[in-house]
């Protein structure tokens, strides 16, 4: 049972490997150009024309390639598992999975000709290689597909259980992949109907202030694709990793819920800073951004309690000394609880780029990309990290190659991230040190940097030794000749309280509902008008 | 069923409260650094 399962999420987990070893590879080549090892010049002979060339690479690859395959391949996974049901339709989640690939390389050729060194906004006008627009777009759709596989065997599940309350890991799994759909819907617009037909020179001009409405209208709630995942493991199998319960299911599923409602009407806070954006509409988006902050703190607290259930079950007394006794040996389960500890600082700068007057002094600065480092790149990345660490185990029916190096893995890349943070947030916050730039040739560049431009590099560096200990034990995992002495299943966490949760947190219509009519309040009106006073005159730029 | 008797997760409590504390001091150094910087006065 379950071995095309099987075999699928090892083929989206091996692309987003792959991908992310590329992308990875620049991200320490960026923080040692900050001070002054320009290491550009050298890859001109492989071809990397550019910091910017290497910029997009790092970051279309990360940010979009490694969470999207990761996260479809491992939904394959806890969707099968947890409602132990194969996939109604294999093939079609093989489709999905095949136009992804082909999505990804046809996007991946013209951004490494130097074609589309756009980095990984694409904000227009500046104009990249048609090919790398309907590259992203068949990335898109093949998840898409794959969505439509694991609904068609929810649907199949449901059938054959009617009453049968759908499983937290499932549930979340699904509602995650709900929300991607509609978030996508933004930035398929805007390639499809506005970017694409402009790059072909099918039409003249663009709107650069609606192809970024657009934008933003997935980019937030791309966000929360990316972290839900995270959530899911935290909520559904953590809490028995650490040996204890998940305490409040009720109050889990209600968090995944709320994402889905308010992960999408909160784009233009992204836009604080766009002149062609009224004022009143900045605010109401603010304040729903706001919003996110409930389901946030229920998951800190719904997540710890987990844990301190856990850490006392294993012996630890006293108001925090059980979190001592929390299993940090284990690599998997520590991986992810130092994802947790990152992503409280992420959490905190985001609410920082949600005040509208700090955000006017962050935006186009380090700050950005120190935020999302500690969000993308730690909550998420290290946590996911932390799944490999079993399920890498579990598909190739291989035991971890080295416990210690995977250990030592999770702390350096907690290490390195902090420090990178850090220096990037306050270059960002005190000196206005500006992003997505050669910082290490600016003529601008001042002395008073320094510090915190080597801090962010010795932590870029740390992470780099962190990303190839990752590789060193999943290749020698898949490459070892031992087999595992017993069967690994996937961690699943029991409720604290035995009692179901209530019939309307498993009932999907009140919360889809819900979500179209905050979309709809939110962006009705203020797209409508864009759109009906759209300037498609901007015509396109290759700034690089 | 019988309602199962919850114990309060003090740890947990308090982790929260120190999280709470750590927004404010966080959030509360960023705004002053951004005041320290100067600000924009439309006459």
């Amino acid at each position: 049972m379950f071995a095309r399962e099987n075999k699928l999420t090892a083929w989206h987990l091996g692309v987003a490997m792959i991908a992310l070893f590329i992308g990875g590879f620049f991200g320490p080549l960026q923080k040692l150009e900050y001070v002054g090892v320009n290491l550009y010049s050298t890859l001109n002979k492989i071809g990397i024309a550019s910091y910017y060339q290497g910029l997009t690479l790092h970051a279309v690859l990360n940010a979009l390639v490694w969470t999207t395959f990761f996260i479809v391949g491992f939904f394959t996974f806890t969707i099968t598992r947890s409602l132990n049901k194969e996939l109604t339709m294999p093939k079609l989640n093989a489709v999905g999975l095949i136009t992804m690939i082909i999505g990804l390389i046809m996007a991946a050729i013209p951004i490494l000709m130097n074609l589309a060194t756009v980095l990984f906004t694409f904000y227009p006008p500046m104009k990249a290689n048609p090919f790398f627009y309907i590259g992203l777009v068949l990335v898109v759709v093949g998840s898409w597909i794959c969505g439509w596989g694991f609904y068609l065997t929810y649907f199949a599940w449901r059938k054959e259980n009617p009453g049968v309350q759908t499983p937290i890991i499932a549930l979340g799994s699904l509602i995650t992949m709900v929300l991607w759909q509609i978030a996508t819907l933004g930035v398929a617009t805007e390639l499809l109907v506005m970017v694409i037909p402009w790059s072909f020179g099918l039409v003249e001009g663009i709107d650069p202030q609606l192809a970024r409405t657009f934008f933003w209208f997935t980019g937030h709630p791309l966000v929360y694709f990316w972290l839900l995942p995270a959530y899911v493991s935290w909520y559904g199998m953590m809490p028995k990793q650490a040996g204890g319960k998940l305490f409040s299911e009720p109050l889990a599923r209600l968090v995944f819920w709320l994402f889905l409602a308010l992960s999408v009407p909160v784009g233009l806070h992204h836009q604080y800073l766009d002149p062609g954006v009224p004022a009143g509409w900045k605010f109401l988006h603010g304040l729903l951004t706001y919003s996110l902050f409930l389901p946030s703190m229920l998951t800190a607290f719904n997540v710890v309690a987990s844990l301190e259930i856990g850490g006392r079950n294993n012996g630890g007394t006293g108001l925090l000394g059980w979190v001592r006794a929390l299993p940090w040996g284990d690599p998997s389960y520590a991986a992810q609880n130092l994802a947790m500890i990152l992503f409280v600082f992420g959490g905190i700068g985001g609410l920082t780029n949600s005040s509208y007057n700090l955000n006017l002094v962050i935006h186009n600065t380090s700050w950005v990309p120190g935020h999302f480092h500690l969000t993308v790149g730690s909550a998420v990345t290290l946590t996911f990290f932390g799944i490999l660490y079993w399920l890498v185990p579990k598909l190739s029916g291989k035991p971890l190659w080295n416990r210690k190096v995977a250990l030592v893995q999770a702390w350096t890349w907690f290490a390195g991230m902090l420090l990178m943070g850090n220096g990037l947030h306050i270059l960002g916050l005190n000196f206005g040190v500006p992003r997505r730039t050669m910082v290490g040739v600016a003529a601008y560049a001042s002395d008073a940097w320094n510090p915190m431009l080597i801090e962010a590099a010795i932590g870029g560096i740390i992470l780099g030794i962190s990303g190839l200990l990752f590789y060193s034990n999943m290749i020698g995992t898949v490459l070892s000749k031992k087999r595992l002495e017993a069967p690994i299943e996937m961690p699943v966490a029991e409720a604290y309280d035995e009692h179901p949760a209530p019939a309307w947190l498993d009932n999907w219509k009140p919360w889809l509902a819900i979500t179209v009519v905050l979309i709809v309040v939110a962006y009705g009106p203020i797209l409508f008008d864009m759109i009906a006073n759209a300037n498609m005159t901007s015509p396109g730029f290759k700034v690089w | 069923m019988e309602k199962k008797k919850y114990k309060v997760p003090q740890g947990t409590v308090a982790i929260m409260i120190i999280f709470i504390l750590l927004i404010i001091a966080l959030w509360g150094s960023a705004y002053l650094t951004m005041l320290s910087r100067g600000v924009t006065i439309t006459p």
